[in-house]
């Protein structure tokens, strides 16, 4: 299960917070002997995940009970029960209470003890992607092109969004060089990503809402991993304009460009101008010019490309990011929590950064905007965050602005 | 403290750099790249009549900070190829490309018309 009502996904995500992620014990939750008074705010380490019933008839009684108790709240369902992880010990005195009808352990325990459990990363509700997901707007089938290293083809956190992969360099397709540099990726399919960098951008734009792991700004869009970089995070320029032209051929409104360089080339200028025509919204990363005054890298420079700088946490400007005339909006790029092969890694860049547009740009897409219309609504609708327009461009993304959500607050 | 060392192989059709950084000092070094490029190698006409060669053009970088470390006494290898290169005489330069510190070394060569 996974379809839940809006209001219902409201009150889980408030609930849950910030909490953070920890490795859940499992096993039986029979064994709790010690009678501990339910409402206590204890921690001890030793906690254990279990679906809780309540008694609708005590009205706001059961739930409540429940929620004191909880270290944390996984789950809430739209009848009259709800998935939380609580100290193991309080389980004994919370089924003697007369509002709960039941306490029972996850079927699925193995599930639970392999997987991490899902955390939000501050990107996500710094941008206002929280909003859109409890309003139901998830980008929903929309085609974005992650033109990179590739993506890892069997992540849990991004296979049930994964379409089409075309590879312009296969995995590990230099092997010398794949011996020494990249991830130990199988390759299963050419566009597995041999690098992380790709996966990583993937997971920012799309990573699925489940149980595990992060979640992206656009949860249910569709991810074409396009590759053009190799093992080392390097890409041929004859590769990556391919890779452009195929995202155009295809008709995908939206494509995440998480590379450049300090040095123009005509065919990628033309690649681009291509698929803008093609009406494919290109989103780039500003570049790492630390800081420096006109360091806005290329593609980035190009018009028809939306150039995206950093920012951190608290929104201050990322020191690693790169500034000029020539940046259009700015999204969080220091320490980003994302999917790579075989796990999650937190990087920094404006590689990161991009990755956030390109998702909130699923969503407005998603909505029945045109990709010139997302771009001009992202834009439009931007937080000032105070800073020179050569840092933040028009501002800080804003997608539930985008989407007009604020006002439903 | 790093010491640099470049090596030229010229092959039928390519010319082959391997830059080959090593950490001297008594202590490990962590160098910080701010993309994915960690080295540039840069031909020159011997003459002095300027660059005809340089490996990041002609590619794009993944946009994403990076660090390596090395110990102490450990080296570290970057290679780079250059493709159809014209007949002549060259100097080669090779350098780190970390935003924290600076390594490079230079070497001619020649590459033999065929």
């Amino acid at each position: 299960m996974s379809r839940q009502s809006a209001t219902t996904r409201r009150g889980v995500l408030r609930a849950v917070g910030g909490g953070a992620a920890t490795g859940l014990a499992a096993g039986s939750v029979r064994g709790g002997t010690k009678n501990v008074g339910v409402g206590g705010d204890r921690r001890d380490g030793d906690t254990v995940v279990v679906n809780v019933g309540f008694d609708p008839a005590t009205d706001i009684g059961g739930p409540d009970v429940v929620r004191r108790v909880a270290t944390r709240l996984v789950r809430q369902f739209s009848f009259d029960a709800l998935t939380v992880e609580l100290p193991r010990d309080a389980v004994t005195a919370l089924r003697q209470r007369p509002e709960i009808r039941y306490v029972e352990t996850n079927g699925t325990m193995r599930t639970y003890q392999q997987s991490t459990v899902q955390t939000i990363p501050y990107g996500i509700t710094r941008i206002g992607a929280q909003l859109a997901r409890e309003a139901g707007i998830t980008g929903d089938g929309v085609d974005v092109a992650v033109i990179d290293s590739g993506i890892d083809s069997d992540h849990p956190d991004l296979q049930a969004n994964l379409g089409e992969g075309r590879a312009f360099v296969n995995c590990r397709g230099r092997p010398r060089l794949c011996r020494v540099a990249g991830n130990r990726n199988a390759c299963k399919a050419d566009w597995d990503d041999d690098d992380n960098h790709g996966t990583h951008c993937a997971g920012v734009v799309a990573a699925v809402d489940n149980d595990e792991g992060v979640v992206g700004v656009a949860p249910e869009a569709t991810l074409h991993a396009v590759k053009v970089i190799y093992c080392a995070g390097v890409g041929l320029v004859s590769d990556i304009a391919a890779g452009i032209e195929y995202v155009a051929d295809q008709g995908w409104p939206v494509a995440s460009l998480s590379f450049g360089s300090q040095r123009p080339t005509n065919l990628i200028r033309d690649a681009c101008a291509y698929a803008a025509e093609e009406g494919v919204l290109l989103v780039a990363a500003a570049g790492n010019g630390r800081g420096r005054p006109n360091t806005v890298g290329f593609p980035a420079t190009l018009p028809s490309v939306l150039s995206v700088s950093a920012v951190d946490r608290s929104g201050g400007f990322a020191p690693f990011s790169s500034t000029g005339p020539r940046i259009d909006i700015t999204a969080p790029g220091a320490n980003i929590r994302s999917t790579v092969p075989g796990g999650y890694r937190q990087y920094s860049g404006t590689s990161m950064a991009c990755p956030h547009v390109a998702g909130a740009a699923a969503l407005l897409v998603s909505t029945g905007l045109s990709p010139a219309e997302a771009r001009e609504r992202l834009v439009g609708t931007a937080d000032d965050l105070g800073l020179e327009q050569i840092r933040q461009g028009a501002g800080l993304l804003n997608v539930a602005a985008a989407l007009d959500l604020d006002d439903n607050l | 403290m790093l010491t640099a060392t470049l090596t030229t192989t010229p092959r039928d059709d390519y010319v082959e750099f391997e830059l080959t950084v090593e950490n001297q000092g008594d202590e490990s070094v962590t160098l910080s790249f701010r993309d994915a490029r960690r080295a540039e190698f840069v031909v020159s006409d011997a003459a002095g009549d300027g660059e005809v060669w340089r490996w990041s053009d002609g590619r794009m970088f993944a946009q994403m900070l990076g660090s390596e470390t090395l110990d102490a006494g450990e080296s570290m290898t970057f290679e780079g190829v250059w493709d159809d290169p014209v007949p002549g005489e060259y100097v080669a330069i090779g350098e780190l490309a970390a935003a924290d510190a600076d390594a490079d070394a230079e070497t001619h060569f020649s590459v033999e018309s065929v």
